[in-house]
C-alpha cells in the first residue's frame, strides 16, 4: 500500500516543487550568509549557514509543507471519490490512513535530508580546510531529527483534515501559525512545552537542562498520541456508517 | 457584475474555510494580545500593542489566507466541472475573474475589520487600555482597511497558477507559502521587486510606529499595480484559451 502511495506521487509535479523549495532556501541562505556584520560575512563562521537554514526550515517551512503533502493524500481520496471505492475492499479505514502518515513521514525524512545535502554544500565551499565528517553528521541528525519533529507536530493538523472539507488550505495556515508562534515563545519558559521548539532541545540546538529534554519528548509525543486519537475517533465513526 | 458578485458570495456560503480562518485569527490575536500584555518592559503602550498583534498578522498570515482563499475560489470552479457548464451561459471571463478579485477583496475587508475590532476590545480588557485614544483608534482602522484593501492585490497573481494547474489545489498552495515567506524574509531589499513586500512599504509610509520602509512610494505602488494588472490579465486570457 506504501507503494502505491508513492506511484499515486509520482504522477504529480509536487516532488518537483518540493525540490525547488530546497533550491530556494538555498538561495536565501547565500544571500544571508554573504550579508555583512561589522565587515564580516555571516557564513564566516563555520555552521552559521546550518543553524540558520534549521532555524528557518523548522520556523516557516517544514510544517506547512508536511501538512500539505499529508493533509492532500487523505484530501484526494475523497475529492476524486476514490475513498468510496476503497470502503467496498476489505481495508480497515485506519489502515488507510496510517498508510498515508507513513508515507509523509518518510517524505519528512527524505525531505529534510535533501536540506541538509542542498545546505552543506553552501557550507563546504567556503569551509572545506575546517570541516569535519562528525560536523556533518551532527548536523545531518539534527535536520533528520527537525524533519521528524515537525511532522510529528503537524500530525494532529493532518488527521484534522479528514473532517474538514477542503482541508489542505486550513490545514497549512493552520500550521504556519503553530509553527511561526514558535519563534514567539522559543524563549519563554514554556518553551519545551511548545512542540516546535521541543524539537530544538531534542535535536541539540538548545542547550536545556535533562528535564527540558524529557519534557521536550513528552510534548511531541503527546502530538503523536493526538493524532492516533482523532484517527481512532474517525475510523469508529467510518465504521458506524 | 453585482449578480456575479452575489453568485461568489453564495457559492462560498457552504465553505467554512472563512470561518475557520476566523477562528485561527482569533486564536492567533488571543495568544498575541497575552504575550504582549505579559512582555511588560518590550511593550508599554496601546501603539506598541497594535504594531506588534497587526505585524506579523499582515506580513504572514492575513497573505496566506487570502492566498488560498483566492486558490479555493478558482479551483470550485474546476470541480465538478462547474467551469464548463459557465460557458454555456452568457457570462464574460473578465467579468468573471473581476467578481471574484471583488469577493476576494471584500472577503479580506471584513477579515480586517474583525481584526480591528479585536485589537480595541483586546487592548481595552488590558494593561493598554490607559493609552487608548480616538486618534489611535482610528489609526488601526486606517491600517486594518489598508492591508484588507492592499494585500489580496498583491496575492491575486496566484490565481495564474491555479488555472494553469486547472483547479489542483496543491502546487499553488505551496507557491502560495513560498510566495508569503519570501516576501516576508526580504521585506527591505524585495521593495518595488515582490509586491507582497511593497504592500508592507505602501501601507506603512510614513508611519510614527518605527517601523522602517522604503521612501520611494511610486516605486511601490507602480511594482503591484502592474503585477496586479498582470495578474487580471493573465488569469483571463487563461481561461479564455483553457480547453476543458
Amino acid at each position: 500500500m506504501l507503494k502505491l502511495e508513492f506511484m499515486k506521487l509520482k504522477r504529480s509535479y509536487l516532488i518537483l516543487i518540493l525540490t525547488l523549495t530546497i533550491i530556494l532556501n538555498m538561495i536565501i541562505q547565500f544571500y544571508w550568509g554573504n550579508m555583512t556584520y561589522l565587515g564580516t560575512p555571516y557564513n564566516n563562521r563555520l555552521g552559521w549557514v546550518f543553524d540558520s537554514a534549521l532555524s528557518l526550515s523548522t520556523y516557516y517551512l517544514f510544517a506547512p509543507v508536511f501538512a500539505l503533502l499529508g493533509s492532500n493524500m487523505i484530501e484526494k481520496e475523497e475529492r476524486y471519490g476514490t475513498l468510496n471505492y476503497l470502503k467496498v475492499i476489505p481495508l480497515q479505514p485506519i489502515k488507510i490512513l496510517w498508510v498515508k502518515f507513513e508515507a509523509t513521514f518518510i517524505i519528512a525524512i527524505g525531505y529534510s535530508f535533501l536540506m541538509f545535502v542542498g545546505i552543506a554544500l553552501l557550507e563546504i565551499v567556503p569551509h572545506h580546510n575546517s570541516i569535519t565528517v562528525s560536523f556533518l553528521l551532527t548536523y545531518m541528525f539534527r535536520f533528520v531529527i527537525h524533519g521528524i519533529g515537525s511532522f510529528l507536530t503537524v500530525c494532529p493538523i493532518i488527521a484534522l483534515s479528514l473532517l474538514l472539507k477542503k482541508g489542505n488550505g486550513v490545514s497549512v495556515i493552520l500550521s504556519f501559525i503553530i509553527a511561526f508562534c514558535g519563534v514567539l515563545t522559543a524563549s519563554s519558559t514554556i518553551a519545551p512545552f511548545y512542540p516546535i521548539n521541543a524539537i530544538f532541545f531534542i535535536s541539540g540546538m538548545y542547550n536545556g537542562k535533562a528535564s527540558q529534554f524529557i519534557t521536550a519528548l513528552f510534548s511531541l509525543a503527546i502530538c503523536f498520541l493526538l493524532s492516533i486519537l482523532i484517527c481512532l475517533s474517525i475510523h469508529s465513526a467510518c465504521c458506524a456508517e | 457584475m453585482d449578480k456575479l458578485l452575489i453568485c461568489e458570495f453564495k457559492k462560498q456560503k457552504r465553505n467554512r474555510f472563512i470561518f475557520v480562518s476566523i477562528g485561527l485569527i482569533t486564536l492567533y490575536l488571543v495568544f498575541m494580545s497575552y504575550y504582549v500584555n505579559d512582555a511588560r518592559g518590550l511593550y508599554s503602550d496601546f501603539t506598541s500593542f497594535y504594531k506588534q498583534c497587526l505585524g506579523y498578522l499582515c506580513f504572514l498570515i492575513l497573505p496566506l489566507i487570502i492566498a488560498i482563499l483566492c486558490v479555493n475560489v478558482f479551483a470550485d470552479e474546476y470541480k465538478s466541472d462547474a467551469l464548463k457548464y459557465l460557458w454555456t451561459v452568457p457570462v464574460s471571463k473578465g467579468k468573471l475573474v473581476f467578481a471574484k478579485v471583488l469577493y476576494i477583496e471584500l472577503m479580506s475587508l471584513i477579515l480586517m475589520l474583525f481584526v480591528c475590532l479585536f485589537v480595541i476590545v483586546s487592548a481595552n480588557i488590558t494593561r493598554f487600555s490607559q493609552s487608548i485614544d480616538i486618534h489611535s483608534i482610528l489609526r488601526v482602522l486606517y491600517l486594518c482597511a489598508a492591508n484588507g484593501l492592499i494585500i489580496p492585490l498583491a496575492v491575486f497573481p496566484i490565481s495564474i497558477f491555479v488555472v494553469l494547474c486547472k483547479g489542483n489545489t496543491v502546487i499553488p498552495t505551496i507557491l502560495s507559502v513560498v510566495y508569503v515567506f519570501l516576501s516576508f524574509l526580504f521585506t527591505s531589499p524585495g521593495a518595488g521587486i515582490i509586491p507582497l513586500s511593497s504592500t508592507t512599504h505602501i501601507i506603512w509610509f510614513n508611519n510614527y510606529e518605527g517601523v522602517m520602509t522604503n521612501n520611494n512610494i511610486e516605486m511601490n505602488v507602480a511594482n503591484l499595480s502592474i503585477i496586479f494588472i498582470l495578474g487580471i490579465v493573465f488569469t483571463s486570457s487563461l481561461l479564455k484559451k483553457q480547453n476543458l
